[in-house]
């Protein structure tokens, strides 16, 4: 375990660091902050909701733009160091290919998470400014949304191996995300099509239920939310399927 | 079979875990109306497949209901146009002429559709809900509508008690009796998200019954909290008038 963890966490702190230096990065959370400051106006507009429009929008544009930042951050996170050649030096080193491709993904995660927290920072500072103050469904709302990056972070990942570009992963990226909020209605849709257990049926289910974790859209229903354990253990199986993935394409990949 | 596609099935079975657990967490998603209950509006159909596949329902309907109330907020041409007409009438004799109840209110086509469509991306907007019911009911003077409204909000929300509520006062706006619809829309009104429109025929409502000290407490809490200003003000000439009154 200590064989596989500890270069990967070297890896993922290193990468942690490149992810928060890169010029991507400020931009996304420049921009994000921009657009949380620009929605006070859409506050403005609803009157007595304004609270809720922005929360509704707050937490809508920083999972946006996480979205955007997971997608190209995890599609460029190895193909931008074969173009480069780092990969030789960190394969050249006693770094299993397994901890690499670990500590690639948790350094996603981690920047998506310090992402989402700087713009919560703001996002909360802004709210607290206009006499609303953000409570527990809000950060259990970030909480969920940081699961729906994480996953479809991992699943870029995957795809990333076998992409012919890193703009086509991104674009996959894209579109699961897409389709992972139409999940239940795709399963369905291909159930009454192809009939109860046909390979429509089991293709639709290749889609991860996005719908799972978007808690942001019934913060007023009571027990809307998925249970933590459910969603984390979801996630999970969605990250350890994209890790294994991952690996059993790049083990045998020629650099 | 080549390595790569070996590579690749190998790599498929590591889903297999993601899958079994997806059949369990099927059971969850947001109560919220299918995709195929969603109505057109204003040729919203990209907007609302955009709202869906970004996950991002609630926000969308935010934006129509500020739409919503944009479009009854903005005088209609038909006003002016009922306006004139009543200046071109002639009353030489003194006569007055009967237009009809609501005859200068407008008709706003649109009202209905919106209202839907705010119900169809998040039926647990109860705001934009009761907003909508109450103005068909009290400002539109199309109770019936009204009701339909509440209905569907109330078949997709069925906990929300607040639509029980405005439902149950509505049923009772035929009769004389405003005491027992305050007593229905009272805790609707005391919630700090409640439409100022509902509080302010509430408070009317209360004072035509004759309980003048719910009057002021509904007057006093538009006056302090209310964001339309002209609310606000009406709201405390109301209130120097009932304690002229009781003084």
């Amino acid at each position: 375990m200590k064989a596989l963890f500890s270069p990967a966490l070297r890896v993922a702190s290193h990468s942690l660091r490149l992810h928060l230096r890169d010029r991507f990065f400020g931009l996304f959370l420049l921009f994000s902050l921009l657009l949380i400051y620009s929605s006070l106006l859409v506050g403005v507009m609803a009157v007595y909701q304004e609270r809720r429009a922005l929360v509704d929008f707050g937490l809508a544009l920083m999972e946006l733009m996480g979205l955007a930042f997971c997608v190209y951050a995890s599609a460029t996170a190895v193909s931008s160091e074969v173009e480069t050649k780092t990969i030789y030096l960190v394969f050249s080193r006693p770094v299993p290919r397994h901890s690499y491709l670990l500590g690639k993904m948790l350094a996603v995660f981690g920047a998506a998470a310090l992402l989402l927290a700087a713009t919560a920072v703001m996002h909360s500072s802004l709210l607290l400014l206009r006499g609303h103050s953000p409570d527990g469904l809000y950060f259990a709302a970030l909480g969920y949304s940081w699961l729906k990056l994480t996953l479809i972070s991992s699943l870029v990942f995957a795809v990333s191996m076998f992409a012919t570009s890193s703009l086509s992963a991104m674009v996959i990226g894209f579109i699961l995300w897409m389709l992972g909020h139409f999940a239940p209605e795709t399963v369905f849709m291909a159930a009454r099509a192809g009939g109860e257990g046909s390979a429509l049926e089991f293709l639709a289910r290749l889609i991860p239920n996005l719908q799972l974790f978007n808690f942001k859209d019934a913060l007023d229903v009571p027990g809307a939310a998925a249970p933590p354990a459910l969603a984390l253990a979801y996630a999970a199986a969605w990250w350890a399927g994209s890790y294994g993935f991952a690996w059993a394409l790049l083990r045998r990949k020629e650099f | 079979m080549s390595p790569r596609v070996k590579d690749l099935l190998l790599g498929l079975l590591f889903f297999l875990p993601a899958l079994a657990l997806g059949l369990r967490a099927e059971r969850y998603r947001p109560p919220l109306p299918a995709v195929s209950d969603i109505r057109e509006v204003r040729r919203s159909a990209a907007e609302d497949a955009a709202a869906v596949s970004l996950g991002a329902r609630r926000l969308f309907a935010d934006v129509w209901f500020i739409r919503l109330m944009q479009y009854y907020g903005t005088r209609e041409s038909v006003h002016d146009e009922r306006i004139q007409e009543h200046r071109e009438h002639h009353h030489a004799d003194g006569s007055v002429c009967d237009h009809g109840p609501g005859w200068e209110k407008g008709e706003y086509p649109e009202f209905i559709p919106l209202s839907l469509h705010v119900i169809d991306l998040d039926p647990w907007f109860h705001s934009a809900v009761i907003y909508s019911a109450a103005s068909l009911a009290y400002n539109l003077n199309k109770p019936a509508e009204a009701r339909t409204i509440l209905e569907l909000a109330i078949s997709r929300a069925p906990r929300e008690w607040r639509y029980h509520s405005v439902l149950a006062a509505l049923g009772h706006s035929g009769e004389e009796n405003p005491g027992e619809i305050v007593r229905l829309l009272l805790p609707v009104v005391r919630q700090p998200d409640c439409p100022t429109m509902l509080k302010n025929q509430t408070a009317f409502l209360s004072k035509r019954a004759g309980d003048y000290s719910t009057a002021a407490e509904i007057y006093r809490d538009i006056a302090e909290n209310a964001p339309e200003k002209e609310y606000a003000e009406r709201a405390l000439r109301e209130l120097e008038k009932i304690e002229g009154r009781t003084r």
